[in-house]
C-alpha cells in the first residue's frame, strides 16, 4: 500500500530518472540502492521510489557479508519473469516524453562518433538492396547511425548546435533516407513530397561532402520516381499547354527580362524550395519531326532540351540536334522521365550543357545581388 | 629479383631478428633502408639475394646481436613455408575448435595461399617493417569448394613487425570471415569491426601456440595493425575513409556489448573466452544477410535510444541464462 508521502515522492521522480533507473537495473545481476543510483546518474532517492513502485519485479536478496558496521544494505535482484514488463514501462515512459527527449537521456556524441556515423549512415543509404526487408533494414541503420551521430530521423539534431558542415551532411543523409523509404512505400504523394524536400538540400551538401560520399546519395535522390520539377524550366511557347496538362502543379512566372523570346519561364509550385534558381532545362513537346529543326534555327544551343513527343519519328531529329528525348507513352512514366530529366540536369550541371544563348546572359543578370 | 622471391627472403630475416627487433631500435632504420632497396638489386635467385643483403647490413654498421642474428638468416630461408603452414594450422584449429564448441563450423576445407605485390596496399605512413602484408578471403569459386585464406605480401616492407602480425591476420580472417553466415564486404562494420575485436582477444589468447617464437611481439604487432586499419584522416582515399569508419562502429558496438556483458556477470577482465567471443562466434554464425548485420550494429549503437537499450539488455540477460544460447534473438533485439 503506498502512503501520501510516497505517492508524493514518486510524483517527483521524472519520467527520464525513471527510465534511467530501470534501464541501469537491467545492467546489473543485482544492486543495492546506492550502487544503482550512482550507476545510473540519479539519486538514491530516485532508485528507492522505482524499486518501491515496482517491488513485485524484484526480489530482496538475503544480506551476505557486511563489509561495514552498521545496519546490512539490502540488494535487490530484477525478476527474470518481470524483465518484458519492465521493457514496457522503458517503452511508455520514453513515449511519454517531448520531442527533446534524446538529448534528456543521452550525452552529446563526440567528435570521432558523429564523423563516422555519419559515413556509416551515408554507406548504408548508398548501399541499398532489390530486397525490400533488406532495404529497409539499411534504411533504419542509416536513421540509427544518424541519431548516433546527434541527430533525429529529419537530420536536425538533438544535440547542442553542431557546425554548419556536419549539419548539412546529416539533414542530406535524413532527407536521402526518407527519399529510399517513400520508394518502398510506393506512394506517389509521399515519393514526390521526399524527393522535392531532397533536391534542395542535395545542392546545400555539395558544398560539405566529398564526392565520393555525395554522388550515390545525390543519384538515389535523382533517379527516385518522383514527379516534381524542383527546378524552374522553360517551357517552349507552343508546348506549355501540354505541358500544364502533364503537370497541373506548373506555374508561369513573370521574368521578362530573364527569358530568352518564345519561351516561358515556369516553375512547380509543389517545389517549395527550388534546387536551383536558374532554369537549366528547356522543355518541348514537338509532334512534328521538322519540329527540331525549326526550333534549331531561333536557339543556338539544344544540349539542354528535353524533346516530349507521342511520335517515336521525333526521336532521331532531337537526337541530332543533342537533346534529350522523352517518349510520351503513359502519363505517369512521362511525367517521371521529365521530371528526373529536369532535376538531374539541376543538379549536375555538367559542364558542356548550357542554357540557350540569350538565357546566359540572363543567368548573368540573375547572379547580380 | 622478382616479389615472390624477395618476400621469401625478407621473411627469412624477419623471423630471424624477431628476438633482437624489441631491443635494437636503432637498427630498425637501416634493416628498413635495405627491405625497401630490393627491387633496386640486380640477383634473380633468392639464395644469391639473401648474401647480398647480409652483406649489406653487416657493412651498414648494425649492432652485434644484429650481426650475430645475421648468421642464420640462411638456415631460416627453407622453413619460410613451413612457419607458415604452421601458424596456419594452429590458427585454423584453435578457431574451428572454438566454434565447435561455442557455435557451430560449417566450412568443409580451409587452404592457405600465399603471394606478393610490389607496392604498398594500406594508404598510411609504415612504421619500421609494418604493414608489409595484408590477407583475404577470396570470394569461393564453387560452393562446397575450400574456403581460401590468402596472404600477400609487400616484400620492401616485411619486417619483423609485420612477420609477426601474421597470426593477427590469419586470426582474422579465420574468426570472422571463413565461418560467416552472411556475404563478405569490406563495408560490414560487424564482420569487420565488432569480429576483429574478437579476433584480436582470441589472437592474443592463442599468440604463444600459434607464434611460440615470439608471442609477445605478435600481440603487439596485431594490436597496431589492428588499430592502423581504424586510422583516419582528412583526405584519407576511399575505401578506406568509409571501411575504417564502419570498422570503427563495428568496434565500438562491440565493446559496449562486452562493458555490458562484464556487469551483468561480474566476471573478470581477463578471462577467456569471454562472453563476448562466445556471443560473438554465435552471431557470426546468425546473420545471414549484410543489411541485417548493418542495422544490428546500428541499434546497439544508438544510445540515445534507452527503450531499446533495454531491449538490448533483456536479450542479453535472456541469451546469458538460456542453456542454448541461441544468439538470433540478441541480434533482432528491438
Amino acid at each position: 500500500m503506498y502512503t501520501a508521502a510516497m505517492a508524493g515522492a514518486l510524483a517527483d521522480v521524472t519520467g527520464v530518472e525513471t527510465i534511467k533507473t530501470l534501464v541501469a537495473c537491467l545492467g546489473v545481476p543485482d544492486f543495492t540502492v546506492d550502487e544503482l543510483a550512482q550507476q545510473a546518474g540519479v539519486s538514491s532517492r530516485t532508485v528507492d521510489t522505482v524499486v518501491r513502485r515496482y517491488q513485485y519485479a524484484f526480489d530482496r536478496m538475503p544480506n551476505g557479508k557486511q563489509d561495514r558496521p552498521g545496519r546490512p544494505r539490502v540488494r535487490w535482484r530484477l525478476r527474470t519473469d518481470h524483465l518484458d514488463e519492465v521493457l514496457e514501462a522503458v517503452d511508455s515512459y520514453q513515449s511519454a516524453l517531448g520531442p527533446g527527449w534524446r538529448s534528456e537521456v543521452a550525452d552529446a556524441p563526440g567528435p570521432d562518433t558523429v564523423e563516422t556515423s555519419l559515413i556509416m549512415a551515408a554507406a548504408a543509404i548508398t548501399r541499398g538492396s532489390d530486397d525490400p526487408e533488406q532495404a529497409k533494414q539499411l534504411i533504419a541503420a542509416a536513421q540509427n547511425s544518424l541519431a548516433a551521430a546527434g541527430f533525429g530521423p529529419d537530420g536536425s539534431p538533438w544535440t547542442e548546435q553542431p557546425d554548419q558542415e556536419l549539419a548539412g551532411r546529416a539533414r542530406f543523409i535524413a532527407a536521402v533516407a526518407d527519399v529510399a523509404d517513400s520508394c518502398l512505400s510506393h506512394d506517389q504523394q509521399r515519393i514526390d513530397e521526399a524527393q522535392a524536400r531532397a533536391m534542395p538540400l542535395l545542392e546545400d551538401a555539395k558544398r560539405y561532402m566529398p564526392a565520393s560520399e555525395w554522388l550515390p546519395l545525390a543519384q538515389k535522390v535523382l533517379d527516385a520516381p518522383g514527379t516534381v520539377l524542383s527546378a524552374p524550366v522553360l517551357v517552349e511557347e507552343n508546348s506549355v499547354s501540354y505541358f500544364r496538362k502533364l503537370f497541373p502543379t506548373l506555374r508561369a512566372r513573370l521574368r521578362k527580362k530573364d527569358v530568352p523570346a518564345g519561351f516561358v519561364f515556369m516553375t512547380d509550385t509543389r517545389a517549395k524550395l527550388a534546387a536551383s534558381l536558374i532554369p537549366v532545362t528547356s522543355l518541348f513537346n514537338f509532334e512534328n519531326p521538322a519540329e527540331p529543326k525549326l526550333k534549331w534555327a531561333v536557339t543556338a544551343k539544344s544540349e539542354d532540351w528535353v524533346v516530349v513527343s507521342r511520335k517515336p519519328e521525333v526521336l532521331a531529329p532531337a537526337a541530332e540536334h543533342g537533346a534529350d528525348f522523352i517518349l510520351h507513352r503513359k502519363n505517369e512514366t512521362a511525367k517521371t522521365e521529365i521530371a528526373n530529366a529536369v532535376n538531374s540536369k539541376a543538379a549536375w550541371k555538367v559542364e558542356g550543357i548550357h542554357p540557350p544563348a540569350p538565357l546566359q546572359q540572363s543567368q548573368a543578370n540573375l547572379r547580380q545581388p | 629479383m622478382y616479389p615472390v622471391d624477395a618476400w621469401r627472403v625478407h621473411a627469412a630475416l624477419a623471423h630471424q631478428l624477431l628476438d633482437t627487433w624489441p631491443v635494437c631500435p636503432k637498427d630498425h632504420q637501416i634493416v628498413q633502408s635495405e627491405l625497401e632497396d630490393w627491387s633496386l638489386r640486380a640477383e634473380n635467385n633468392a639464395d644469391k639475394y639473401l648474401r647480398l643483403l647480409i652483406g649489406r647490413l653487416r657493412s651498414a654498421g648494425v649492432q652485434q646481436r644484429v650481426l650475430d642474428a645475421l648468421d642464420g638468416v640462411q638456415d631460416q630461408l627453407e622453413h619460410v613455408d613451413e612457419y607458415l603452414r604452421s601458424m596456419f594450422e594452429a590458427a585454423l584449429g584453435l578457431t574451428r575448435d572454438c566454434y565447435q564448441r561455442w557455435a557451430d563450423w560449417s566450412v568443409a576445407g580451409v587452404d592457405l595461399k600465399l603471394g606478393a605485390v610490389t607496392n604498398p596496399v594500406y594508404p598510411d605512413l609504415a612504421g619500421f617493417g609494418e604493414l608489409g602484408v595484408v590477407a583475404c578471403v577470396p570470394p569461393r569459386e564453387e560452393p562446397g569448394a575450400p574456403a581460401i585464406v590468402k596472404l600477400t605480401f609487400i616484400p620492401g616492407l616485411l619486417g619483423p613487425p609485420s612477420w609477426a602480425s601474421v597470426p593477427y591476420l590469419l586470426c582474422h580472417e579465420l574468426i570472422c570471415h571463413v565461418n560467416q553466415a552472411g556475404p563478405m564486404s569490406s563495408e560490414d562494420p560487424f564482420g569487420e569491426g565488432w569480429m576483429d575485436l574478437v579476433a584480436l582477444q582470441l589472437h592474443n589468447h592463442w599468440a604463444g601456440k600459434i607464434f611460440p617464437w615470439a608471442p609477445a611481439l605478435a600481440r603487439s604487432a596485431g594490436a597496431r595493425l589492428s588499430d592502423d586499419v581504424l586510422r583516419r584522416w582528412r583526405g584519407l582515399p576511399e575505401p578506406h575513409m568509409t571501411t575504417r569508419a564502419v570498422r570503427s562502429r563495428g568496434r565500438e558496438a562491440a565493446r559496449w556489448v562486452e562493458d555490458e556483458l562484464k556487469q551483468l556477470t561480474r566476471t573478470n577482465r581477463r578471462s577467456v573466452p569471454s562472453e563476448l567471443i562466445r556471443l560473438s562466434l554465435q552471431l557470426n554464425r546468425a546473420s545471414p544477410t549484410l543489411a541485417g548485420r548493418i542495422e544490428f550494429i546500428s541499434k546497439v549503437n544508438d544510445r540515445s535510444n534507452l527503450r531499446r537499450q533495454a531491449g538490448l539488455l533483456v536479450q542479453l540477460r535472456r541469451w546469458l541464462e538460456d542453456t542454448e544460447k541461441a544468439a538470433d534473438k540478441v541480434l533482432s533485439f528491438t
